[in-house]
Protein backbone atom coordinates (compact mmCIF):
# COMPACT_ATOMS: atom_id res chain seq x y z
CA UNK A 1 0.00 0.00 0.00
CA UNK A 2 1.66 3.14 -1.04
CA UNK A 3 -0.60 5.62 1.69
CA UNK A 4 1.24 5.83 4.61
CA UNK A 5 -0.16 3.40 7.13
CA UNK A 6 -0.76 6.47 9.61
CA UNK A 7 -3.17 7.85 6.80
CA UNK A 8 -4.89 4.91 6.27
CA UNK A 9 -5.78 4.62 9.71
CA UNK A 10 -7.56 8.29 9.76
CA UNK A 11 -9.55 7.42 6.28
CA UNK A 12 -10.58 4.14 7.66
CA UNK A 13 -12.18 5.99 10.97
CA UNK A 14 -13.58 8.74 8.88
CA UNK A 15 -15.52 5.91 6.40
CA UNK A 16 -16.64 3.82 9.76
CA UNK A 17 -18.15 7.09 11.19
CA UNK A 18 -19.30 9.24 8.29
CA UNK A 19 -22.51 7.66 8.99
CA UNK A 20 -23.12 9.08 12.24
CA UNK A 21 -22.16 12.61 11.56
CA UNK A 22 -25.13 14.81 11.81
CA UNK A 23 -23.20 18.55 11.22
CA UNK A 24 -21.55 19.92 8.27
CA UNK A 25 -18.92 21.63 10.64
CA UNK A 26 -17.99 18.21 12.31
CA UNK A 27 -18.17 16.81 8.92
CA UNK A 28 -15.29 19.30 7.57
CA UNK A 29 -13.37 18.93 10.54
CA UNK A 30 -13.64 15.19 10.14
CA UNK A 31 -13.02 15.08 6.57
CA UNK A 32 -9.85 17.47 6.85
CA UNK A 33 -8.29 15.39 9.53
CA UNK A 34 -8.74 11.74 6.83
CA UNK A 35 -7.58 13.98 3.78
CA UNK A 36 -4.68 16.04 5.71
CA UNK A 37 -3.00 12.89 6.88
CA UNK A 38 -2.87 12.21 2.84
CA UNK A 39 -1.49 15.42 2.03
CA UNK A 40 -4.84 17.39 1.09
CA UNK A 41 -4.57 20.86 2.10
CA UNK A 42 -8.11 22.34 0.19
CA UNK A 43 -11.57 20.69 -0.26
CA UNK A 44 -14.44 22.12 -1.40
CA UNK A 45 -18.15 20.28 -2.44
CA UNK A 46 -20.27 22.14 -4.18
CA UNK A 47 -23.96 21.62 -5.46
CA UNK A 48 -23.61 22.42 -9.60
CA UNK A 49 -27.44 21.94 -9.72
CA UNK A 50 -30.24 19.76 -8.29
CA UNK A 51 -32.20 18.83 -5.84
CA UNK A 52 -34.94 21.30 -3.58
CA UNK A 53 -32.77 22.59 -0.51
CA UNK A 54 -30.16 23.68 -3.14
CA UNK A 55 -31.68 24.62 -6.11
CA UNK A 56 -28.04 26.64 -7.59
CA UNK A 57 -24.64 26.35 -7.46
CA UNK A 58 -23.70 25.66 -3.24
CA UNK A 59 -20.72 25.22 -1.30
CA UNK A 60 -22.06 22.03 0.62
CA UNK A 61 -18.62 21.44 3.00
CA UNK A 62 -15.10 22.38 2.43
CA UNK A 63 -12.26 22.95 4.48
CA UNK A 64 -10.34 25.48 2.58
CA UNK A 65 -6.44 26.72 2.43
CA UNK A 66 -6.89 30.05 3.77
CA UNK A 67 -4.28 31.90 1.94
CA UNK A 68 -4.98 30.61 -1.41
CA UNK A 69 -8.71 31.27 -0.72
CA UNK A 70 -8.27 34.77 0.24
CA UNK A 71 -5.74 35.30 -2.83
CA UNK A 72 -8.05 33.68 -5.00
CA UNK A 73 -11.04 35.72 -3.97
CA UNK A 74 -9.01 39.01 -4.32
CA UNK A 75 -8.53 38.30 -7.70
CA UNK A 76 -11.95 37.37 -9.11
CA UNK A 77 -9.98 34.44 -9.78
CA UNK A 78 -13.68 32.54 -9.82
CA UNK A 79 -14.44 34.32 -12.70
CA UNK A 80 -12.11 32.21 -15.32
CA UNK A 81 -11.38 29.21 -13.07
CA UNK A 82 -11.22 26.73 -15.64
CA UNK A 83 -11.98 23.88 -13.36
CA UNK A 84 -14.85 25.24 -11.48
CA UNK A 85 -16.41 26.03 -15.18
CA UNK A 86 -15.71 23.11 -16.68
CA UNK A 87 -16.79 21.09 -13.54
CA UNK A 88 -20.57 23.17 -13.50
CA UNK A 89 -20.74 21.72 -17.50
CA UNK A 90 -20.43 18.12 -16.64
CA UNK A 91 -23.44 16.30 -16.88
CA UNK A 92 -22.32 12.76 -16.97
CA UNK A 93 -21.55 9.59 -14.76
CA UNK A 94 -17.74 10.88 -15.24
CA UNK A 95 -14.95 9.70 -13.70
CA UNK A 96 -12.56 12.30 -11.11
CA UNK A 97 -10.35 13.92 -13.21
CA UNK A 98 -6.64 15.25 -11.89
CA UNK A 99 -5.32 18.45 -12.13
CA UNK A 100 -2.18 17.91 -14.05
CA UNK A 101 -4.55 15.84 -16.74
CA UNK A 102 -7.03 18.92 -16.68
CA UNK A 103 -3.83 20.96 -17.63
CA UNK A 104 -2.48 19.12 -20.25
CA UNK A 105 -6.07 17.64 -22.17
CA UNK A 106 -7.63 21.38 -22.35
CA UNK A 107 -6.72 24.38 -23.93
CA UNK A 108 -6.19 26.99 -21.24
CA UNK A 109 -6.41 30.40 -21.43
CA UNK A 110 -3.62 32.62 -20.02
CA UNK A 111 -5.44 33.49 -16.92
CA UNK A 112 -6.65 29.94 -16.09
CA UNK A 113 -2.86 28.93 -16.10
CA UNK A 114 -1.71 31.32 -14.19
CA UNK A 115 -4.34 30.65 -11.57
CA UNK A 116 -3.28 26.25 -11.90
CA UNK A 117 0.73 27.98 -11.26
CA UNK A 118 -0.01 30.31 -8.39
CA UNK A 119 -2.24 27.45 -7.04
CA UNK A 120 1.03 25.15 -7.35
CA UNK A 121 3.10 28.04 -5.23
CA UNK A 122 0.63 28.30 -2.63
CA UNK A 123 1.34 24.52 -2.33
CA UNK A 124 -1.57 22.89 -3.89
CA UNK A 125 0.74 21.16 -6.41
CA UNK A 126 -2.09 18.35 -7.12
CA UNK A 127 -5.45 17.81 -6.91
CA UNK A 128 -8.23 15.87 -7.62
CA UNK A 129 -12.09 17.04 -9.39
CA UNK A 130 -14.62 14.42 -8.04
CA UNK A 131 -18.18 14.39 -10.01
CA UNK A 132 -20.59 13.16 -8.33
CA UNK A 133 -23.93 12.47 -10.01
CA UNK A 134 -26.84 11.40 -7.70
CA UNK A 135 -30.10 11.19 -8.39
CA UNK A 136 -31.59 10.26 -12.25
CA UNK A 137 -34.64 9.95 -13.49
CA UNK A 138 -36.04 6.76 -15.43
CA UNK A 139 -33.96 7.68 -18.42
CA UNK A 140 -31.23 7.95 -16.35
CA UNK A 141 -31.39 12.04 -16.92
CA UNK A 142 -29.25 13.15 -14.26
CA UNK A 143 -31.08 15.42 -11.92
CA UNK A 144 -28.82 16.47 -9.34
CA UNK A 145 -25.29 17.06 -9.73
CA UNK A 146 -22.09 17.83 -7.51
CA UNK A 147 -18.11 17.70 -7.30
CA UNK A 148 -15.82 17.62 -4.64
CA UNK A 149 -12.10 19.55 -5.58
CA UNK A 150 -9.58 18.51 -3.24
CA UNK A 151 -5.72 19.66 -3.66
CA UNK A 152 -2.64 20.01 -1.69
CA UNK A 153 1.13 18.32 -1.64
CA UNK A 154 -0.12 15.17 -3.22
CA UNK A 155 1.40 13.32 -6.13
CA UNK A 156 -1.30 11.48 -8.61
CA UNK A 157 -1.67 7.61 -7.83
CA UNK A 158 -4.56 5.11 -8.13
CA UNK A 159 -4.97 4.31 -5.15
CA UNK A 160 -4.74 7.83 -3.72
CA UNK A 161 -7.70 8.90 -6.67
CA UNK A 162 -9.72 5.69 -5.24
CA UNK A 163 -9.55 7.11 -1.31
CA UNK A 164 -10.23 10.01 -2.48
CA UNK A 165 -12.97 9.77 -4.61
CA UNK A 166 -14.17 7.25 -1.97
CA UNK A 167 -14.22 10.04 0.38
CA UNK A 168 -15.97 12.38 -1.33
CA UNK A 169 -18.73 10.21 -1.97
CA UNK A 170 -19.20 9.09 1.58
CA UNK A 171 -19.14 12.57 2.64
CA UNK A 172 -21.08 13.76 0.22
CA UNK A 173 -23.61 11.96 0.92
CA UNK A 174 -23.93 12.82 4.79
CA UNK A 175 -23.82 16.35 3.52
CA UNK A 176 -26.88 15.85 1.84
CA UNK A 177 -28.31 13.90 4.33
CA UNK A 178 -27.69 16.85 6.61
CA UNK A 179 -29.14 19.44 4.34
CA UNK A 180 -32.54 17.42 3.68
CA UNK A 181 -32.89 17.34 7.41
CA UNK A 182 -32.97 20.52 8.16
CA UNK A 183 -34.86 21.82 4.87
CA UNK A 184 -37.34 19.35 5.96
CA UNK A 185 -37.29 21.17 9.71
CA UNK A 186 -37.51 24.36 8.07
CA UNK A 187 -38.03 24.35 4.76
CA UNK A 188 -38.74 28.66 4.23
CA UNK A 189 -35.56 29.33 6.20
CA UNK A 190 -33.57 27.13 3.81
CA UNK A 191 -30.29 26.68 5.18
CA UNK A 192 -28.98 30.02 6.71
CA UNK A 193 -29.16 28.55 10.20
CA UNK A 194 -27.05 25.15 8.92
CA UNK A 195 -24.05 27.08 7.20
CA UNK A 196 -22.56 30.74 6.10
CA UNK A 197 -24.12 30.06 2.89
CA UNK A 198 -26.91 33.07 2.18
CA UNK A 199 -30.08 32.33 0.67
CA UNK A 200 -30.57 31.06 -2.46
CA UNK A 201 -32.60 33.28 -5.13
CA UNK A 202 -33.77 32.65 -8.67
CA UNK A 203 -32.62 35.03 -10.73
CA UNK A 204 -33.85 33.15 -14.14
CA UNK A 205 -36.52 35.57 -14.33
CA UNK A 206 -33.51 38.67 -14.80
CA UNK A 207 -34.33 40.14 -18.09
CA UNK A 208 -32.03 40.30 -21.30
CA UNK A 209 -30.51 43.22 -20.52
CA UNK A 210 -30.39 43.16 -16.63
CA UNK A 211 -28.45 40.07 -17.40
CA UNK A 212 -25.44 42.02 -19.64
CA UNK A 213 -25.34 44.63 -17.15
CA UNK A 214 -25.23 43.09 -14.34
CA UNK A 215 -22.14 40.50 -15.84
CA UNK A 216 -20.19 43.94 -16.45
CA UNK A 217 -20.94 45.05 -12.73
CA UNK A 218 -20.03 41.48 -11.38
CA UNK A 219 -16.47 42.09 -13.65
CA UNK A 220 -16.08 45.15 -11.54
CA UNK A 221 -16.83 47.80 -13.98
CA UNK A 222 -18.85 51.15 -12.61
CA UNK A 223 -22.47 51.67 -14.20
CA UNK A 224 -20.60 54.95 -16.40
CA UNK A 225 -18.20 52.27 -17.83
CA UNK A 226 -20.99 49.84 -18.79
CA UNK A 227 -23.37 52.95 -20.08
CA UNK A 228 -20.50 53.89 -22.33
CA UNK A 229 -20.06 49.76 -23.61
CA UNK A 230 -23.77 49.25 -24.02
CA UNK A 231 -24.03 52.33 -26.07
CA UNK A 232 -26.97 53.67 -23.21
CA UNK A 233 -26.79 56.68 -20.99
CA UNK A 234 -25.77 55.93 -16.86
CA UNK A 235 -29.45 57.18 -15.80
CA UNK A 236 -30.36 53.84 -17.68
CA UNK A 237 -28.16 52.03 -16.16
CA UNK A 238 -28.18 53.25 -12.84
CA UNK A 239 -32.24 52.08 -13.34
CA UNK A 240 -31.73 48.45 -14.77
CA UNK A 241 -29.72 47.99 -11.16
CA UNK A 242 -31.89 49.98 -9.09
CA UNK A 243 -34.72 47.39 -10.40
CA UNK A 244 -33.07 44.57 -9.26
CA UNK A 245 -32.33 45.52 -6.12
CA UNK A 246 -35.66 46.37 -5.31
CA UNK A 247 -36.95 42.92 -6.96
CA UNK A 248 -34.95 40.96 -4.91
CA UNK A 249 -34.88 43.19 -1.92
CA UNK A 250 -30.80 43.54 -2.06
CA UNK A 251 -29.55 46.69 0.09
CA UNK A 252 -26.17 47.70 -1.52
CA UNK A 253 -25.00 47.47 -5.14
CA UNK A 254 -22.31 44.95 -3.16
CA UNK A 255 -24.66 42.48 -1.63
CA UNK A 256 -26.30 42.18 -4.72
CA UNK A 257 -22.88 41.16 -7.00
CA UNK A 258 -22.08 39.05 -3.86
CA UNK A 259 -25.44 36.95 -4.30
CA UNK A 260 -24.63 37.00 -8.20
CA UNK A 261 -21.59 36.03 -7.91
CA UNK A 262 -22.15 33.12 -5.71
CA UNK A 263 -25.08 32.12 -8.18
CA UNK A 264 -22.44 32.70 -11.22
CA UNK A 265 -19.40 31.19 -9.69
CA UNK A 266 -18.63 29.27 -6.57
CA UNK A 267 -16.22 30.82 -4.25
CA UNK B 1 -43.02 -10.11 -13.21
CA UNK B 2 -40.16 -11.14 -10.63
CA UNK B 3 -39.85 -14.84 -10.21
CA UNK B 4 -37.64 -16.25 -7.29
CA UNK B 5 -35.97 -19.35 -7.49
CA UNK B 6 -35.19 -21.40 -4.58
CA UNK B 7 -33.92 -24.64 -4.20
CA UNK B 8 -37.47 -25.56 -2.93
CA UNK B 9 -39.15 -24.36 -6.43
CA UNK B 10 -35.75 -24.54 -8.73
CA UNK B 11 -37.42 -28.00 -10.20
CA UNK B 12 -40.19 -26.01 -11.52
CA UNK B 13 -37.97 -23.85 -13.34
CA UNK B 14 -35.58 -25.89 -14.87
CA UNK B 15 -35.59 -24.02 -18.28
CA UNK B 16 -35.74 -20.95 -16.63
CA UNK B 17 -32.37 -21.69 -14.74
CA UNK B 18 -30.77 -23.10 -18.48
CA UNK B 19 -31.53 -19.70 -19.85
CA UNK B 20 -30.06 -17.80 -17.34
CA UNK B 21 -27.14 -19.32 -17.01
CA UNK B 22 -26.26 -18.93 -20.95
CA UNK B 23 -27.67 -15.36 -21.06
CA UNK B 24 -25.03 -14.90 -17.79
CA UNK B 25 -22.67 -16.40 -20.15
CA UNK B 26 -23.71 -13.88 -23.13
CA UNK B 27 -23.67 -10.98 -21.06
CA UNK B 28 -20.38 -11.56 -18.53
CA UNK B 29 -18.36 -13.69 -20.72
CA UNK B 30 -18.98 -12.61 -24.35
CA UNK B 31 -20.48 -9.41 -23.73
CA UNK B 32 -18.25 -7.72 -20.54
CA UNK B 33 -15.36 -9.90 -21.66
CA UNK B 34 -14.99 -11.51 -18.12
CA UNK B 35 -12.67 -14.81 -19.55
CA UNK B 36 -12.45 -15.80 -16.16
CA UNK B 37 -16.04 -16.79 -16.29
CA UNK B 38 -15.95 -18.95 -19.39
CA UNK B 39 -17.76 -22.43 -19.41
CA UNK B 40 -18.37 -25.65 -20.62
CA UNK B 41 -21.47 -25.62 -23.30
CA UNK B 42 -21.70 -21.27 -23.27
CA UNK B 43 -22.62 -21.82 -19.58
CA UNK B 44 -21.82 -19.12 -16.73
CA UNK B 45 -21.54 -20.86 -13.63
CA UNK B 46 -19.55 -20.46 -10.47
CA UNK B 47 -18.58 -21.67 -7.00
CA UNK B 48 -21.28 -19.51 -5.58
CA UNK B 49 -24.09 -21.03 -7.61
CA UNK B 50 -25.45 -23.16 -4.98
CA UNK B 51 -28.51 -24.90 -3.97
CA UNK B 52 -27.90 -21.56 -1.42
CA UNK B 53 -28.10 -19.27 -3.89
CA UNK B 54 -31.64 -17.41 -4.30
CA UNK B 55 -32.39 -16.05 -8.17
CA UNK B 56 -34.32 -13.06 -8.98
CA UNK B 57 -35.33 -13.10 -12.31
CA UNK B 58 -37.16 -10.48 -14.45
CA UNK B 59 -39.81 -12.50 -16.83
CA UNK B 60 -41.95 -11.40 -19.79
CA UNK B 61 -45.16 -12.83 -20.86
CA UNK B 62 -43.09 -15.37 -23.27
CA UNK B 63 -41.21 -16.30 -19.61
CA UNK B 64 -37.88 -14.46 -21.65
CA UNK B 65 -35.92 -13.58 -19.16
CA UNK B 66 -35.04 -9.46 -19.28
CA UNK B 67 -32.97 -9.33 -16.22
CA UNK B 68 -31.56 -10.58 -12.74
CA UNK B 69 -29.76 -11.07 -9.51
CA UNK B 70 -28.47 -13.53 -7.30
CA UNK B 71 -28.69 -13.53 -3.68
CA UNK B 72 -26.52 -15.63 -1.20
CA UNK B 73 -26.85 -15.60 2.67
CA UNK B 74 -23.69 -15.06 4.30
CA UNK B 75 -23.54 -18.24 6.26
CA UNK B 76 -22.04 -19.66 3.09
CA UNK B 77 -19.09 -18.75 0.95
CA UNK B 78 -19.95 -16.02 -0.58
CA UNK B 79 -17.95 -13.28 -3.01
CA UNK B 80 -16.71 -10.82 -0.43
CA UNK B 81 -15.79 -13.14 1.94
CA UNK B 82 -13.61 -15.37 -0.65
CA UNK B 83 -12.08 -13.57 -3.44
CA UNK B 84 -12.77 -10.02 -2.61
CA UNK B 85 -12.26 -10.61 0.68
CA UNK B 86 -9.10 -8.25 0.61
CA UNK B 87 -11.68 -5.45 -0.63
CA UNK B 88 -12.95 -5.43 2.54
CA UNK B 89 -10.17 -3.25 4.40
CA UNK B 90 -12.69 -1.21 6.71
CA UNK B 91 -15.32 -4.54 7.51
CA UNK B 92 -14.92 -7.74 7.98
CA UNK B 93 -16.81 -9.51 5.20
CA UNK B 94 -19.82 -10.68 8.07
CA UNK B 95 -21.16 -14.25 8.66
CA UNK B 96 -24.38 -14.12 9.61
CA UNK B 97 -27.92 -15.29 8.62
CA UNK B 98 -29.46 -12.11 8.53
CA UNK B 99 -27.18 -10.34 6.28
CA UNK B 100 -27.40 -11.68 2.56
CA UNK B 101 -24.71 -11.00 -0.55
CA UNK B 102 -26.18 -10.01 -3.78
CA UNK B 103 -24.94 -10.14 -6.83
CA UNK B 104 -24.49 -11.29 -10.87
CA UNK B 105 -26.61 -8.01 -11.53
CA UNK B 106 -27.39 -8.33 -15.31
CA UNK B 107 -29.88 -6.32 -17.29
CA UNK B 108 -30.55 -7.79 -20.81
CA UNK B 109 -33.14 -5.51 -21.96
CA UNK B 110 -32.52 -2.16 -21.11
CA UNK B 111 -35.35 -0.64 -23.19
CA UNK B 112 -37.69 -2.49 -21.73
CA UNK B 113 -40.25 -0.16 -19.21
CA UNK B 114 -43.35 -1.65 -17.68
CA UNK B 115 -47.34 -0.56 -17.85
CA UNK B 116 -46.09 1.50 -14.97
CA UNK B 117 -43.34 3.23 -16.76
CA UNK B 118 -40.17 1.47 -14.11
CA UNK B 119 -37.16 -0.29 -16.61
CA UNK B 120 -35.90 -4.11 -15.04
CA UNK B 121 -33.41 -2.74 -12.13
CA UNK B 122 -36.72 -0.66 -10.44
CA UNK B 123 -38.70 -4.14 -10.21
CA UNK B 124 -35.45 -6.07 -9.84
CA UNK B 125 -34.16 -3.93 -6.79
CA UNK B 126 -37.51 -3.80 -4.79
CA UNK B 127 -38.78 -7.51 -5.01
CA UNK B 128 -35.23 -8.36 -3.33
CA UNK B 129 -36.26 -5.84 -0.71
CA UNK B 130 -39.18 -6.98 -0.25
CA UNK B 131 -37.85 -10.53 -0.23
CA UNK B 132 -35.48 -9.32 2.31
CA UNK B 133 -37.73 -7.42 4.88
CA UNK B 134 -40.27 -10.90 4.35
CA UNK B 135 -37.15 -12.96 5.15
CA UNK B 136 -35.45 -10.83 8.52
CA UNK B 137 -33.05 -9.99 6.40
CA UNK B 138 -31.22 -6.97 8.46
CA UNK B 139 -28.42 -6.17 5.44
CA UNK B 140 -27.17 -6.96 1.81
CA UNK B 141 -23.84 -6.60 0.84
CA UNK B 142 -22.08 -6.38 -2.80
CA UNK B 143 -19.29 -5.11 -4.48
CA UNK B 144 -20.59 -2.00 -6.56
CA UNK B 145 -19.37 -0.42 -9.75
CA UNK B 146 -17.52 3.10 -8.46
CA UNK B 147 -19.83 4.84 -10.71
CA UNK B 148 -22.79 3.64 -9.24
CA UNK B 149 -21.74 4.93 -6.11
CA UNK B 150 -22.95 8.14 -5.88
CA UNK B 151 -26.50 6.89 -6.90
CA UNK B 152 -26.64 5.47 -3.25
CA UNK B 153 -26.71 9.05 -2.11
CA UNK B 154 -29.89 10.07 -3.21
CA UNK B 155 -31.68 7.00 -1.58
CA UNK B 156 -32.84 6.66 1.99
CA UNK B 157 -30.46 3.92 2.59
CA UNK B 158 -28.00 3.27 5.47
CA UNK B 159 -25.04 2.47 3.69
CA UNK B 160 -21.24 1.62 5.24
CA UNK B 161 -18.67 0.80 2.61
CA UNK B 162 -16.94 -2.43 3.85
CA UNK B 163 -13.88 -1.36 1.92
CA UNK B 164 -11.79 1.11 -0.25
CA UNK B 165 -12.46 1.63 -3.68
CA UNK B 166 -10.37 -0.74 -5.44
CA UNK B 167 -9.27 -1.11 -9.54
CA UNK B 168 -9.96 -4.75 -10.49
CA UNK B 169 -9.72 -6.98 -13.69
CA UNK B 170 -6.81 -6.44 -16.35
CA UNK B 171 -5.22 -9.64 -16.28
CA UNK B 172 -5.23 -11.96 -19.78
CA UNK B 173 -6.65 -8.50 -21.16
CA UNK B 174 -9.69 -9.15 -19.03
CA UNK B 175 -11.50 -5.48 -18.78
CA UNK B 176 -10.49 -2.92 -15.73
CA UNK B 177 -12.63 -1.08 -13.74
CA UNK B 178 -13.39 0.05 -9.85
CA UNK B 179 -15.78 -1.15 -7.60
CA UNK B 180 -16.50 -1.12 -3.36
CA UNK B 181 -17.52 -3.62 -1.12
CA UNK B 182 -20.96 -1.95 0.52
CA UNK B 183 -23.08 -3.03 3.01
CA UNK B 184 -26.83 -1.48 3.22
CA UNK B 185 -28.66 -1.82 6.22
CA UNK B 186 -32.63 -3.03 5.35
CA UNK B 187 -35.90 -2.67 7.37
CA UNK B 188 -39.45 -2.18 6.71
CA UNK B 189 -39.14 1.15 7.28
CA UNK B 190 -36.40 1.60 4.78
CA UNK B 191 -38.29 -0.43 2.01
CA UNK B 192 -41.34 2.10 2.53
CA UNK B 193 -39.87 5.27 2.20
CA UNK B 194 -38.11 4.08 -0.92
CA UNK B 195 -41.43 2.85 -2.26
CA UNK B 196 -42.99 6.06 -1.96
CA UNK B 197 -39.83 8.26 -3.29
CA UNK B 198 -39.94 5.83 -5.78
CA UNK B 199 -43.84 6.34 -6.50
CA UNK B 200 -43.84 2.20 -6.53
CA UNK B 201 -47.02 0.99 -5.39
CA UNK B 202 -47.65 -2.51 -7.16
CA UNK B 203 -46.44 -5.60 -6.42
CA UNK B 204 -43.97 -7.82 -8.32
CA UNK B 205 -43.80 -10.84 -7.40
CA UNK B 206 -44.54 -13.54 -9.07
CA UNK B 207 -46.14 -17.26 -7.72
CA UNK B 208 -43.06 -19.49 -7.40
CA UNK B 209 -44.58 -21.97 -9.40
CA UNK B 210 -42.76 -22.28 -12.36
CA UNK B 211 -44.12 -22.95 -15.70
CA UNK B 212 -47.29 -23.23 -13.97
CA UNK B 213 -47.45 -19.69 -12.31
CA UNK B 214 -50.39 -17.74 -13.00
CA UNK B 215 -51.19 -15.72 -15.97
CA UNK B 216 -48.02 -13.41 -16.80
CA UNK B 217 -49.73 -10.40 -15.67
CA UNK B 218 -50.74 -10.97 -12.73
CA UNK B 219 -48.07 -10.51 -9.91
CA UNK B 220 -48.61 -10.56 -6.01
CA UNK B 221 -47.97 -8.68 -3.24
CA UNK B 222 -45.04 -10.09 -1.12
CA UNK B 223 -47.53 -11.42 1.60
CA UNK B 224 -49.26 -13.95 -0.78
CA UNK B 225 -46.38 -14.65 -3.38
CA UNK B 226 -43.90 -15.43 -0.37
CA UNK B 227 -45.57 -16.80 1.72
CA UNK B 228 -46.25 -19.75 -0.95
CA UNK B 229 -42.61 -19.65 -1.42
CA UNK B 230 -41.96 -20.24 2.75
CA UNK B 231 -44.87 -22.53 2.92
CA UNK B 232 -43.11 -24.84 -0.56
CA UNK B 233 -39.80 -24.15 1.89
CA UNK B 234 -41.39 -25.82 4.91
CA UNK B 235 -43.54 -28.08 3.35
CA UNK B 236 -41.89 -29.63 0.36
CA UNK B 237 -44.37 -32.77 0.46
CA UNK B 238 -47.36 -30.51 -0.39
CA UNK B 239 -45.74 -29.37 -3.81
CA UNK B 240 -48.38 -31.08 -5.58
CA UNK B 241 -51.27 -29.00 -4.21
CA UNK B 242 -49.40 -25.93 -4.46
CA UNK B 243 -49.39 -26.59 -8.20
CA UNK B 244 -53.09 -27.83 -8.37
CA UNK B 245 -54.02 -24.43 -6.92
CA UNK B 246 -51.73 -22.76 -9.68
CA UNK B 247 -53.27 -25.18 -12.22
CA UNK B 248 -57.03 -23.27 -11.19
CA UNK B 249 -55.48 -20.19 -11.97
CA UNK B 250 -53.92 -21.01 -15.36
CA UNK B 251 -56.92 -22.50 -16.36
CA UNK B 252 -58.94 -20.71 -19.27
CA UNK B 253 -62.02 -20.26 -17.26
CA UNK B 254 -60.20 -18.55 -14.46
CA UNK B 255 -60.94 -15.27 -16.11
CA UNK B 256 -63.24 -13.91 -13.16
CA UNK B 257 -62.68 -14.34 -9.38
CA UNK B 258 -65.86 -15.54 -8.67
CA UNK B 259 -64.64 -18.70 -10.51
CA UNK B 260 -61.40 -18.59 -9.08
CA UNK B 261 -62.51 -18.46 -5.67
CA UNK B 262 -64.81 -20.79 -5.66
CA UNK B 263 -62.65 -23.24 -7.34
CA UNK B 264 -60.36 -22.99 -4.75
CA UNK B 265 -62.73 -23.28 -2.19
CA UNK B 266 -63.90 -26.49 -3.47
CA UNK B 267 -60.13 -27.97 -3.78
CA UNK B 268 -59.64 -27.31 -0.67
CA UNK B 269 -62.76 -28.74 0.92
CA UNK B 270 -62.16 -31.84 -0.87
CA UNK B 271 -58.31 -31.94 -0.02
CA UNK B 272 -59.64 -30.90 4.10
CA UNK B 273 -62.20 -33.87 3.79
CA UNK B 274 -59.60 -36.10 2.42
CA UNK B 275 -57.16 -35.74 5.05
CA UNK B 276 -60.04 -35.38 7.62
CA UNK B 277 -60.92 -38.91 6.56
CA UNK B 278 -57.37 -40.17 7.08
CA UNK B 279 -57.69 -38.61 10.54
CA UNK B 280 -55.03 -35.81 11.17
CA UNK B 281 -54.84 -31.91 11.01
CA UNK B 282 -54.57 -31.46 7.52
CA UNK B 283 -51.15 -29.19 6.81
CA UNK B 284 -52.84 -27.71 3.28
CA UNK B 285 -55.95 -26.55 4.79
CA UNK B 286 -54.36 -25.14 7.50
CA UNK B 287 -51.46 -23.39 5.45
CA UNK B 288 -53.55 -22.29 2.48
CA UNK B 289 -56.62 -20.11 3.94
CA UNK B 290 -54.60 -17.44 4.99
CA UNK B 291 -53.62 -17.60 0.74
CA UNK B 292 -56.96 -18.10 -0.43
CA UNK B 293 -57.64 -14.89 1.02
CA UNK B 294 -55.40 -13.20 -0.34
CA UNK B 295 -56.20 -14.71 -3.85
CA UNK B 296 -59.75 -13.56 -3.08
CA UNK B 297 -58.96 -10.36 -2.36
CA UNK B 298 -56.93 -10.20 -5.80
Amino acid sequence: MSIPQSAYVAVKKFMREVGKISSLTELTDQMALATKSLGIEHIICVSAFGFAPLQDRTVMFGSLHTEWIEHYGRNKYYIDDALSNHALTLHDWGEPVWWTDFISEHDLTVVQRKIFKEAFDFGLKEGIVVPIPVASDLSDNISEYAFVTMGGDVVKSDELENTLRLLAIAAHGTARRIYLKAYRKNPSDLMEDVTDVVRNIDFSTLTHRQKEILSWICEGEGPSEVAERLGVTVGTVNDHIKAVKRKYGFVSTGEMTKALHRHRIFI
Amino acid sequence: MIHIITRHNSQMYSDIIDQMHLLRHEVFVDGKGWKKLRGENDYEIDQFDTDEAVYFLKLDAKDKILGGMRLLPTTVPTQLGTIFRDYCEFEEPPSDPTVWEWSRYFIVDKQYRSRAGYPVFYELFFSILEYAVFNGISALTGFLEASTLPRLNALPWEISYMGNIHNYGGTDGEPVGKGAAVRVSVDSRMLRITKRMKKMAAAYCALPLGDLSPAPHMAYPPEVSLKFLDFLAKHPEQTDALLHVANIFCDQRAGTREYTRNAVAEWLREEHQKEAMRGFSGLVSSGLVSGQASFAKQ
